[in-house]
């Protein structure tokens, strides 16, 4: 299957399961959530990247922190989820947008997150070329692999691969992914 | 949308900054118009507050025509007959 036929398909997907997407995967994202913001000191002020939010359950946990936070999805009809009130605070910004294909500036983001991304995209190679030209230089970014699509081997060759130095991979039992807060090379 | 995001939004394909914003329709946010490079001419629109600024290859010409024939009257002429990646094969004006 092309590239882009990959991307349709997963579009059509979230389109889809929308609906009752915080119903069926809202505990798991919150617990994935949680391992990816315990192991952060955020910087007050920061700017903010959240790459495959979803319905945007990421924004309650960083909204009084940020400066500015940026999300994006492939999926419409996830991003008119997202409850109105959070997406209307003025320093919350959705994007219908690829992560592959950003339209954003180069290296504006202190802080980048990736939780439930990688498995979806075609080529995570090329994701997280994105991401790091997304990043300022001393950037924390931090990602998420699924188990049963990455082993834990194969998640940080591919983050070594990308010039992403782990700080701290996590591999909670609880957990159906890793979790990586990273920095560039 | 809020206009402050203008100041980070670059192309997604040339990764040209700054774009060009029109504004159709504004409440608390922008809620319809369209954001344009002008380095390459693509056009994203901005429906129900929600700028739509996917690659070519992921947009629907059916679902997008309809938008440019609806802000016609307020489109750069330009972009009616030049635009990426749609654009009027005849243009009236």
């Amino acid at each position: 299957m092309s590239v882009w036929n990959q991307k349709r398909q997963h579009m059509r997907y979230y389109n889809n399961i929308a609906r009752f997407y915080d119903e069926v995967y809202g505990e798991e994202q919150e617990l994935k959530i949680q391992a990816a913001i315990e192991s952060l000191q955020l910087p007050i002020g920061s700017f903010v990247l959240d790459l495959g939010c979803g319905t945007g359950l990421l924004i309650p946990k960083l909204m009084r922190i940020a400066e500015c936070i940026v999300c994006i999805d492939m999926s419409r009809t996830m991003i008119e989820r997202v409850d109105l009130k959070t997406r209307r605070l003025e320093n919350v910004h959705m994007i219908l947008a690829d992560a592959d294909h950003t339209p954003l500036r180069q290296g504006d983001f202190d802080v980048i997150f990736a939780i439930t991304l990688l498995q979806n995209m075609p080529d995570p190679n090329r994701t997280l070329r994105e991401i790091r030209y997304n990043a300022k230089p001393e950037a924390l970014i931090v990602v998420t692999g699924l188990k049963k699509h990455f082993s834990r081997k194969d998640f940080l060759k591919l983050l070594k691969e990308a010039r992403l130095e782990t700080k701290s991979p996590e591999s909670d039992n609880i957990l159906n992914c890793h979790v990586a807060t990273c920095t560039k090379h | 949308m809020k206009r402050k995001l203008m100041d980070i939004l670059a192309c997604p394909i040339d990764k040209y900054h700054p774009l060009e914003l029109h504004v159709f329709e504004e409440g608390e946010e922008i809620v319809e118009g369209l954001i344009i490079c002008p380095k390459c001419l693509r056009w994203f629109p901005i429906r129900e507050e929600i700028p739509e600024m996917l690659p070519d290859e992921l947009r629907n010409e059916k679902d997008e025509l309809p938008f440019l024939e609806k802000w016609r009257g307020k489109i750069p002429k330009r972009i009616l007959l030049e635009g990426k990646p749609f654009r009027f094969t005849n243009t009236k004006g």
